[in-house]
């Protein structure tokens, strides 16, 4: 957009606004305060400005849910790099049974390859080095490197048949966090603060927290535009905790800054802004004022979810020896349950290293165990708080992986490429049926055979169950009206209760 | 000229009630007048009953026409068509009689009239069955209404065409008025089709019957329902297409057919809410917009369950200053509450008395408060409560009693309180309906030892660090060694933090009673009192893994096994040499690389070593030289330190050359790749 463009832009909201600002204020304005009740422009005792002045991010833009929601919050466990679903969830004995032969032409059909494995001169199947067993009322086959994950399994409804249309690790994980391939669009999460606001004041409405694996401890990097807030207003970006001295950044004051001296400047800069707001009508600035508020409150708020320390011992027996050491996933889990707790409405959790395209069964075997007990136990102690029943957990990767080995098939040792066709990820919590497996694909692992899930699906069902209609939570942009699944998405009825 | 004539006998509906209201008009007027006998009043009497007499002609005419039209019950259109044909043979001769009264017929002047009073109700009552069905007087309308709470188990045909079909064709294609040869009432008259032909099979490439008139444009004469009439829906229609493409299957389950989400969507739509929820929402009105303001002016505490739903949601979890105003706030729109998260806040048994206004709350939140039993009584008598959690509270058995009467209830969450183990067992034996939540205690008991943390600052230490052992899990005893030997029982027991004064191997495990013994944790601890003062690489790292440069070698922050960390240097398919300058002449024993390997990712340790040491940095001397055994096959991640011993010297320069092994051996998926070299730390002591 030209810079003209934009000035353009701004004198058309400035018009706007003062068109509704001032001229419509004696008679618009005292009937929208009678409206909202006497305290329209009022501030708190501590001077701070109510949401009441106008800024968006504490409201949502809905009013109201299209429909009661079966879930208040979503925690979203990526597990990005594309964990195996052939090692994990999807038992094929074939593939162990044929193992060494080459890939059929009638069941690859043609799927497109990545630079990786194109040029191999055979794709040799390769089944899991690893057991399965059966688990929990419908005996569901779990492997072997999910012990913990197998004890929960009648919580869980595992869906077998997801697929997706990217290949490749950055536009599948921006396919599924923003619903298109390329970059550029709100974040889930970001839509959800757009639509329904945050519940706590003092918290965003999207966190971000991220740890890395040891099964491939230097795989991809994950990018911080991935719970970017897109086109929407940068109030609705994911906002990131980390595992150090200062969870979040720049968040603390620097020394010889007291509250009070703090609480005075924002004071004076928010007024600044606002001033500068009436002469440019740039939406961003009240973003900015709310965004200075929020960290002002999460001053308080973000130490007291951080702090751990006063977790009982059996908590840390429930996720592991890890859930003391900050960073790993374990301790990230306990956190997520810890922000559930605190109304945080996104919760989105990345676990990087599930790349494996060689060595895998020593890697998997690791980064599986990364995960294993910490994902179930979150689900356990949800479920024993009483917030499973309106919480969402999900479990997954942006794809799947191949049937046949990348690189060289010995007898201990293989890899798998990128598999987009089909892979396994896993729901848990509010609204959706426990216990049940969805979805099949062939013996070969390679294609779905039965109730496919696109990504846009997930997403539809996602929305479905926090109450918005998700072709009806839209934002224009550039003269058209963009959603979380563009212009596509089912609800998948058959896991909903 | 047929058409026309049956369009005459169209006229009968209108033209029917004329006689009906007249000649009751006369006999009334009959009645009135019987006292007195005046010209006047017999005048009148005779103008009535002509017009009687003429609109009851006029009727069966056209009745008669209409009757050949066809579609009828044959027995009462018999009927009805007779008995009109009396009823105007009887009312004209009224008309005549009173017109030229004779003495004989005085007598039966007003016997007939009652006959023929009588006959009108006849003939009314069996025209009315004909149009409206000869139930229609006795039809109980509530009782026909068919309430699917289930969808999927709904019967396609019965619970769902059926009513439609009754709702909008049955009317016309009914035992008693059979138009176009069609009854439509039950299954085997669907089946038999009418004048037409079969109404529910298609000729090929045809669409049915059914479908096609319904389908029919408004305009066209076969349209069905006739214009005017009550319109099938769009719904409706899609729904009868669905059934029909499945073979008009009288006896399928709506679960068990196949079909599309629109179709699904509108099935769904058909399902009645019986939930609580959907009952309680039934009798409260919505709230007003600007209550829901003010009440959330600071914050968002009660939120609407929906657009166009008038039941609420609470939330005033968390809030440590909760108190009974906060409560009597909500008191006016308390019958809208649903739901109520009091978790985690104050609340306490002083303001628990309020919660007897929020009667409609299905779910209840108040875990982690101060609640004792003393308040379950007020609890007990919320009789909608489906959803309780009490976990974290100081509530007990006799709290868990008060519960029993509430029939509806679905889910308890009591972890963590003091309602024992014993009385839950008992509570889920007599409440079956309701899922008491809890985690089996041994799902997380670990099967298997850990191997305790080892927790210290940093790796390197210049006098002496301080190294603390932890496990999460209690009852577990931990031992350690500093000589490189394996930990077992019998080694030191860890008690206090251990004090390391020189580099130490330090390898712990951890042991329980009647457990396996835990994997051993190794960490080494290096001792570093001899600090360089610069560093300078003969050739520069790889541009990707360059680190700080030199000094990230002399910063004692040990690299991570992600080696993209910062903390290591990398060189590919080449080795290197550091040159590092002390600050004064230092007596120097030990020289420590610490390198990393992973063949997987093409890294390799070291395969030699060499030092040279130097007073003045032009003259070095080669002190020692050392060889490393190359690795044999593994796809291990390591790291470690390989510690050179010279003979003691006294310098102020050392000179290191780190040797790669340059290629990948021939054991590695790329033989002969170029490999890499990561070193982390150059140590002197």
């Amino acid at each position: 957009m030209s810079e003209k463009k934009i000035i353009e832009e701004r004198s058309l909201i400035l018009n706007r606004r003062s068109f509704l600002g001032k001229t419509a204020l004696g008679v618009g304005g005292v009937a929208l305060a009678s409206l909202l009740g006497a305290n329209l422009f009022r501030k708190d005792e501590n001077g701070l400005l109510t949401k009441d002045d106008g800024l968006e991010g504490v409201k949502g833009i809905l009013n109201s849910l299209h429909h009661p929601a079966k879930i208040k919050r979503v925690i979203y466990l990526f597990q990005s790099g594309g964990p195996s679903q052939l090692e994990l969830f999807d038992y094929k004995p074939l593939l162990n049974k044929r193992r060494g032969e080459d890939l059929p032409e009638s069941i690859r059909n043609g799927q497109r390859l990545t630079g990786m494995t194109a040029g191999q001169d055979s794709f040799p199947l390769v089944g899991s080095l690893f057991n399965f067993n059966q688990h929990g009322k419908n005996g569901t086959h779990i492997s072997e490197l999910l012990p913990y994950t197998a004890k929960m399994v009648d919580d869980l409804c595992i869906i077998k048949s997801m697929y997706t249309e990217a290949i490749n690790h950055d536009p599948a994980v921006t396919f599924f966090q923003t619903g298109s391939q390329q970059p550029g669009r709100p974040s889930i999460g970001s839509w959800l603060s757009y639509g329904l606001g945050s519940e706590n004041e003092n918290l965003p409405a999207f966190t971000v927290l991220l740890s890395r694996g040891t099964g491939r401890p230097n795989g991809q990097p994950l990018y911080t535009r991935l719970w970017g807030n897109g086109f929407l207003h940068s109030l609705h970006q994911g906002v990131q905790f980390r595992a150090a001295k200062d969870p979040v950044l720049y968040l603390n004051d620097p020394k010889g800054i007291t509250k009070e001296v703090k609480r005075e400047m924002l004071d004076n800069l928010a007024a600044l802004n606002d001033k500068h707001y009436q002469d440019s009508g740039d939406p961003e600035i009240k973003s900015r004022i709310a965004q200075y508020e929020m960290a002002y409150r999460m001053q308080t708020s973000v130490p007291n979810v951080m702090d751990t320390a006063n977790e009982p011992d059996y908590i840390y027996e429930m996720y592991g020896p890890e859930a003391k050491i900050p960073g790993t996933y374990a301790a990230n889990c306990l956190l997520a349950r810890r922000l559930a707790e605190q109304d945080v409405r996104f919760i989105q959790l990345y676990h990087m290293g599930w790349d494996q395209h060689d060595n895998l069964p020593g890697a998997i075997a690791k980064q599986a165990k990364d995960v294993d007990q910490a994902s179930a136990a979150l689900v356990a102690d949800l479920k024993q708080r009483g917030l499973l029943e309106d919480t969402l957990v999900i479990w997954g990767g942006e794809f799947g992986r191949t049937n046949y080995s990348q690189g060289l098939l010995t007898d201990t040792n293989y890899g798998r490429d990128h598999h987009p066709r089909s892979f396994t990820i896993w729901m848990a919590g509010g609204g959706i049926k426990p216990g049940i497996v969805y979805g099949e694909t062939d013996d070969f692992g390679y294609n779905i055979v039965k109730d496919p899930v696109h990504v846009h699906d997930f997403q539809a069902t996602m929305l479905h169950l926090l109450g918005i209609d998700h072709e009806k939570l839209t934002y224009k942009y550039q003269g058209r009206r963009f959603r979380l699944t563009d212009v596509e998405g089912h609800i998948v009825k058959d896991i909903l209760t | 000229m047929t058409l026309q004539i049956i369009s005459l006998g169209r006229l009968h509906p209108l033209l029917v009630h004329l006689p009906i209201g007249i000649l009751v008009l006369a006999f009334l007027l009959e009645l009135y007048f019987r006292k007195k006998d005046s010209e006047t009043e017999n005048n009148i009497i005779k103008f009535t009953l002509a017009i009687a007499a003429a609109t009851t002609v006029l009727s069966v005419a056209s009745g008669w026409l209409l009757g050949e039209d066809g579609g009828y019950d044959e027995t009462l259109l018999f009927r009805h068509r007779w008995m009109a044909v009396g009823l105007a043979v009887g009312s004209t001769l009224l008309y005549f009689i009173k017109k030229y009264p004779k003495p004989w017929s005085k007598n039966i002047y007003l016997p007939l009239f009652i006959c023929v009073m009588g006959l009108l109700g006849l003939t009314g009552h069996y025209g009315g069955s004909m149009t409206h069905g000869e139930d229609y007087l006795y039809k109980n309308e509530k009782t026909k209404k068919v309430v699917i709470t289930d969808v999927d188990k709904a019967l396609v045909f019965n619970d769902i065409i059926m009513p439609i079909l009754d709702d909008k064709c049955v009317s016309c294609h009914n035992p008693n008025k059979v138009k176009g040869g069609l009854i439509m009432t039950n299954k085997e008259q669907l089946l038999a089709g009418g004048d037409s032909g079969s109404l529910l099979i298609a000729e090929k490439d045809q669409t049915p019957r059914l479908i096609h008139h319904i389908k029919l444009p408004m305009e066209d004469e076969d349209h069905m329902p006739p214009k005017g009439k009550v319109q099938l829906t769009s719904p409706e229609i899609q729904l009868l297409e669905w059934w029909i493409s499945h073979e008009n299957c009288f006896d399928c389950v709506a679960g068990t057919l196949d079909k599309t989400e629109k179709i699904n969507d509108i099935l769904n739509s058909l399902e009645e809410d019986t939930s609580t929820r959907a009952i309680i929402a039934k009798e409260v009105a919505m709230v007003p917009e600007d209550w829901l303001a003010s009440i959330n002016i600071n914050g968002p505490i009660v939120t609407k369950l929906a657009e166009k739903n008038p039941l609420l949601i609470v939330n005033l979890s968390g809030n440590k200053r909760l108190g009974k105003d906060d409560l009597k706030a909500l008191k006016k729109h308390a019958a809208n509450i649903v739901e109520l998260n009091l978790g985690n806040s104050n609340f306490n048994d002083t303001i628990s008395s309020y919660l007897t206004s929020f009667k409609n709350l299905t779910k209840l939140q108040i875990q982690n408060t101060k609640i004792t039993d003393k308040s379950m009584e007020s609890i007990g008598d919320l009789k909608h409560l489906e959803s309780l959690n009490i976990y974290g509270t100081d509530i007990t058995d006799k709290g868990l009693e008060k519960l029993t009467n509430l029939g509806g209830l679905k889910t308890l969450y009591p972890w963590n309180s003091k309602i024992t183990k014993e009385a839950l067992d008992q509570f889920s034996d007599k409440n079956n309906s309701v899922t008491v939540v809890s985690i089996s205690e041994d799902l997380f008991t670990p099967s298997s030892l850990e191997a305790p943390s080892i927790i210290a600052d940093t790796d390197f230490f210049k006098d002496s660090i301080e190294v603390t052992l932890d496990y999460f899990f209690k009852g577990v005893e931990l031992y350690y060694t500093l000589d490189g030997s394996e930990p077992d029982t019998t080694s030191t027991r860890y008690k206090e933090p251990i004090v390391l004064t020189a580099s130490t191997q330090l390898k712990a495990v951890s042991h329980k009673p009647g457990w396996e013994l835990s994997p051993v944790k190794t960490i080494s601890f290096k001792k570093s009192n001899i600090l360089p003062n610069s560093i300078t690489l003969n050739n520069k790292p790889n541009e990707k893994y360059k680190g700080n440069g030199g000094n990230t070698l002399i910063d004692l922050k040990r690299g991570t096994s992600n080696f993209v960390d910062g903390n290591w240097i990398g060189y590919e398919g080449s080795s290197f040499a550091a040159t590092l300058k002390l600050q004064k002449e230092e007596l120097i024993s030990t020289v420590s690389v610490g390198a990393f390997s992973s063949p997987e990712k093409w890294i390799f340790y070291p395969t030699g070593f060499k030092v040279w040491v130097s007073q003045d940095g032009n003259n070095y001397k080669l002190v020692h030289t050392e060889k490393v055994p190359t690795e044999k096959p593994n796809s291990d991640t390591k790291f470690q330190f390989f510690d050179l011993n010279i003979p003691p010297t006294k310098s102020t320069f050392v000179k290191v050359e780190v040797i790669s092994q340059l290629k990948n051996p021939s054991w590695h998926t790329n033989p002969g790749g170029k490999s890499w070299l990561f070193v982390d730390e150059i140590v002197l002591n």
